[in-house]
């Protein structure tokens, strides 16, 4: 009876778990999604996207603080929802702008030089936004505006915030709307042209140059979505919040198959869940677990869950 | 072979002279940016034989050098650790005292650290590019987890008190041996076989070069020396802890490599040099404009300007010492190849 | 390649021109140059940006008042990116270039080791203002520090768990990355242990996480009586939340990185009833703290962290012991140091040891609303 009784525990805990791990996994996907999407183009791991997510989590920042519902000390006021509204507009379209111009002034000279020169000044975009950052919003941890209270909802055994529930909801829309816009419209079907072949697909009539701006553009949206909707979670704003979680996306995006957007949603709920399952046992060693279930998946399949296949032209 | 000889008594003897130049007449702080100089080429180099020579993009040096700091630092270091049961902290005596015990020591963090190349290149060399890079990476975090919880070598408090052994003698005849070894390797038919394989594994393979095989010997080769690099680190800092050899670090050894000239062993010296150098350089601005942030901020924007106007790399894939011999003296005879 | 060693060489001797060879006395007729190095950017920048804040402020009153003995404080501070490789090359340009008369710094452990040879082999004396690792202060006669130790402090608030908070049970989350952290978990555990207590569980997380939910339930699952949190103030305010949002409702405890005025509203009352240590409580009334609060509010906007606290009595620590050498001479003011006994700081009163370690006690605080209510003073006797 003991057993049993323990045993039950056990299984509510473990379900508890892959609650934890589906909300930390939506995000890593949401993230994931711009890695996916700027590598799937322009074969270039863009370094300075979990840079992107932190300015995203910034600029939803500060529209609540311009119009004062974020008062240095004192308890903070609700914020009514039109705040909210206007800080999602403006963190959305701000950090779609900076994607652009990050492309257009760091990436794009170098898009006929070797990939990894590409990749370099990525890392400098990244350390510069980080240090930029510093230097704009000082290092200070900055809390979030209360647009949403924060509440626990039990689910049978489990319990689960409220906000992590957003964040799956959330996520799962803008990933798979996403999905049905690549694959279903002409602007879709131009992005999918590029990462096919990018010289056939200009001759084909494919404005490029567009083309890529639009994938940065929504790449870092989806990273400001992600920014935003983690710092309502867990609020707490530094410019280096990006680090860490670049590299779980990172991760997840490889893991999914990096050029492939299902496969970044994959991804990140697979290393999600595997995390906090991981977890129950023992956090110590979650993250190395993780990673070498990570390499493990990598050997059985080389290009990732979801990827294709290289084919080697002979 | 002799030629080979000729250049690595060159360079020791290189080392020497420095060495008592900077014994003698240099001030503390340029010396200990040179010694870092130091340490830095040679990551750069053993990296270079993995990501310029082979083609193969690993994410993990710091992972080798994290091992060789460990292991070196082990051998040389009285260790003390915090023993839960007893809540007091243990002291055990080094297990090799004395100068001479330390390039035993070095040489066991370099086996250490070419081992762990062995395991993590056998089986994840199969992969390809980027997914070689995150495989790599992954090894990386892994073994700094697991230096943050053996508490027999301080968990993440680290290794604390090492002897400081490193002096610039050491660090530039190790960096002197490992270009010699990387430049005798590149000229060497193995050397072209790596190229091969970076230029084309399919085609290599037809022309019957074990790809396979190379590959895993070019990943010890780069991971001994990565090991040495990191016992030279440890015994230069005289404490080591596993946040010194995070993520960041192995990219930045790959930025040192990709503006030096990804495959030129010059470019990866150079683009060392310039990197280590850069963020002390910009120390001064930092002390008359109290900005926090500006610094780094500068470091990053001259790291993306460089590449912008020189995507290449700043050899590209040339060499310095043959190019430049020919340019500057037309008539001297040219070198056999 | 031999041309390769050659530029090197020249390099060498290019940098060497023009750089004197001989440490700067550190002091002229009007002016002291103190050093300052800590982390200004990087992952640990928050922490490096409060300690700088606290020592501007006690240079800008010292300079306001006078100086120390009639010359003005001039700060060099050099930011270590929080690395330790720009912590010894910080250092060294401090010892050797600005010749700083006394070096003040830097937060983190790493660094402090990283820094602590250079400036004991040149005899300038080094003030930690919050490096926690036992062996910072091992480097050489030369090298002082004026926060807890983690043994102190581990076993204080275990001494304090057991003691006043009656548990039999305790639980701990610590910051696998940051040694502060694991040196209060481990002292805890073993001193909670040694009382007679179980630690039910001992949780990891990875520097920069922000979800604490998987090591929640693990410890959720325990039902221990106390949880103890040995983090800073910006974890501590999101696991909270998180615990509170699983229904884990436990009293939380911390040491002196929970000290913050975000504290309380970052963790939107997920920490009303819990505990923690610092050097002070605000309830004291202490004439001291309460001008500190006031002026650092006033520069800059918001109440000062421990850090900050810390940051501004190392400055004044350097003054008295200049003062109490009688003048600017570094293996005086060394020995002033070592003899320091009673010194009044915004961080309590204290002594430095033979370790050359401070020894103050430590203030159990409750957080009641936005308020940190005075529980009791725990001192080093009673948990030694």
């Amino acid at each position: 009876m003991q057993l049993l009784l323990e045993s039950g525990d056990f299984l509510a805990r473990l379900l508890q778990q892959c609650a934890n791990g589906v909300a930390k996994g939506s995000v890593y996907a949401l993230v994931a999604v711009g890695y996916t999407m700027v590598y799937g183009v322009l074969q270039l791991i863009n370094f300075a996207h979990s840079d992107v997510y932190m300015l995203g989590a910034y600029f939803s920042y500060y529209p609540a603080r311009w119009l004062g519902y974020m008062p240095d000390g004192a308890e903070k006021p609700k914020v009514p929802l039109y705040v909210l509204g206007l800080a999602f507009a403006f963190a959305v379209t701000a950090c779609a702008c900076t994607g652009m111009l990050i492309e257009r002034l760091a990436y794009r000279p170098l898009r006929n030089a070797s990939r990894l020169a590409a990749l370099i000044t990525a890392i400098g975009v990244s350390i510069f936004l980080q240090n930029a950052g510093q230097m704009v919003f000082t290092s200070e941890v900055k809390s979030f505006p209360r647009y949403v209270d924060q509440t626990s909802v039990p689910l049978g055994p489990i319990a689960v915030a409220n906000t992590s529930l957003i964040i799956v909801v959330v996520a799962a829309l803008m990933v798979g709307g996403l999905h049905l816009f690549v694959q279903r419209t002409r602007t879709g079907a131009a992005m999918r042209a590029c990462s096919h072949d990018m010289r056939t697909a200009r001759l084909m009539g494919v404005n490029v140059n567009a083309t890529i701006s639009l994938t940065f553009a929504i790449g870092s949206a989806m990273a400001a979505v992600g920014g935003m909707l983690i710092a309502m979670d867990q609020p707490r704003l530094t410019p280096t919040m990006g680090l860490l979680m670049g590299l779980k996306a990172f991760v997840a995006a490889v893991l999914g198959g990096i050029g492939s957007i299902p496969g970044a949603a994959l991804g990140g709920l697979l290393l999600g869940v595997a995390e906090s399952v991981v977890g129950t046992w023992n956090t110590t060693y979650a993250d190395a677990v993780a990673f070498v279930a990570l390499i493990v998946v990598l050997l059985v399949k080389p290009s990732g869950i979801l990827g294709k296949a290289g084919r080697e032209k002979v | 072979m002799l030629r080979t000889a000729g250049i690595l008594a060159a360079g020791l003897a290189a080392a020497f002279a420095l060495n008592l130049l900077v014994a003698n007449a240099i001030p503390p702080y340029p010396a200990l940016v040179i010694n870092l100089c130091g340490i830095s080429i040679i990551l750069a180099v053993s990296l270079n034989v993995i990501n310029g020579l082979t083609g193969q993009f690993s994410l993990g040096h710091a992972g080798f050098m994290a091992i060789g700091a460990y292991v070196s630092a082990y051998f040389t270091t009285t260790l003390r650790y915090f023993d839960p049961e007893a809540a007091r902290y243990i002291s055990q005596a080094p297990l090799l005292d004395g100068l001479w015990g330390f390039p035993l020591a070095l040489m066991a963090g370099g086996i250490a650290a070419a081992v762990a190349g062995l395991v993590v290149g056998i089986p994840t060399l199969r992969l390809k590019g980027d997914y070689l890079a995150i495989a790599t990476l992954g090894f990386g975090e892994i073994v700094t987890i697991l230096l943050a919880n053996f508490r027999q070598v301080g968990g993440t408090k680290g290794l604390t008190s090492i002897p400081g052994h490193a002096d610039t003698f050491w660090i530039y005849g190790a960096a002197s041996v490992c270009i010699t070894f990387s430049l005798f390797f590149q000229r060497s038919t193995f050397g072209r076989a790596l190229i091969a394989i970076r230029e084309n594994e399919l085609a290599a393979e037809v022309m019957g070069i074990g790809a396979a095989r190379m590959k895993v010997i070019a990943f010890i080769y780069g991971a001994f020396f990565a090991g040495i690099a990191g016992g030279l680190f440890a015994h230069l800092m005289l404490s080591i802890s596993p946040a010194n050899f995070g993520f960041m670090k192995s990219v930045e050894v790959v930025v040192m490599l990709v503006l030096g000239g990804l495959g030129s062993m010059t470019g990866a010296v150079v683009g060392a040099v310039i990197l280590t150098i850069l963020p002390e350089a910009l120390r001064d601005i930092e002390r008359e404009v109290n900005l926090s942030g500006l610094r780094m901020a500068l470091y990053a924007l001259i790291l993306i300007l460089l590449m912008l106007f020189r995507p290449q790399g700043i050899f590209g894939q040339r060499e310095l010492s043959l190019k430049l011999l020919r340019r500057l003296v037309p008539g001297r005879r040219k070198e056999s190849p | 390649m031999r041309k390769a060693l050659g530029v090197l060489a020249l390099m060498a001797v290019a940098l060497a021109a023009g750089c004197g060879t001989k440490i700067g006395p550190g002091f002229d007729d009007k002016e002291v140059n103190l050093g300052l190095f800590v982390s200004t950017s990087g992952e640990i920048a928050t922490f490096g940006e409060d300690t700088k804040k606290g020592v501007e402020l006690a240079i800008e009153e010292i300079n306001a008042a006078g100086g120390i003995k009639g010359k003005k404080i001039k700060l060099t501070h050099y930011d270590t990116a929080s690395k330790p490789e720009e912590g010894k090359a910080a250092a060294t340009k401090l010892a050797t270039q600005d010749g700083v008369f006394v070096a003040m710094g830097a937060v983190a452990s790493g660094i402090s080791l990283a820094a602590a040879p250079e400036f004991q082999k040149y005899g300038i004396p080094m003030i930690s203002p919050s490096s926690t690792n036992p062996t910072v202060t091992e480097q050489g006669n030369y090298i002082f520090r004026i926060c807890y130790l983690d043994d102190f402090q581990g076993a204080a608030c275990a001494v304090f768990a057991m003691n006043d908070l009656k548990a039999k049970k305790a639980a701990i989350l610590q910051n696998q990355d940051d040694a502060y952290s694991t040196g209060l978990a481990d002292f805890f555990e073993a001193r909670f242990k040694k009382a007679g207590g179980t630690v039910v569980a001992k949780e990891s997380y990875k520097k920069g996480t922000t979800d604490f939910n998987t090591q929640v339930t693990n410890i959720k699952a325990k039902s221990p009586d106390v949880v103890f949190l040995p983090c800073y103030y910006n974890d501590a305010a999101l696991i909270a939340q998180q615990c509170r949002a699983q229904g884990l409702n436990v009293p939380l405890l911390g040491g002196d990185g929970w000290e913050s005025d975000k504290l309380v509203p970052n963790a939107k009352g997920a920490l009303e009833g819990c505990y923690f240590g610092n050097h002070y409580a605000e309830a004291d009334e202490n004439a001291r703290v309460k001008a500190f609060v006031e002026a650092y509010r006033k520069k800059y906007g918001n109440a000062p962290s421990s850090l900050a606290a810390l940051g501004y009595d190392v400055v004044y620590v350097v003054k008295k012991a200049i003062e109490d050498a009688g003048e600017f001479d570094r293996a005086k003011v060394r020995d002033a140091l070592a003899k320091l006994k009673g010194f009044e700081g915004v961080t309590g009163k204290f002594d430095i040891d033979e370790r050359r370690d401070a020894r103050k006690s430590i203030s159990m605080l409750k957080i009641e609303g936005e308020k940190f209510k005075f529980v009791r003073q725990i001192n080093p006797s009673e948990v030694e």
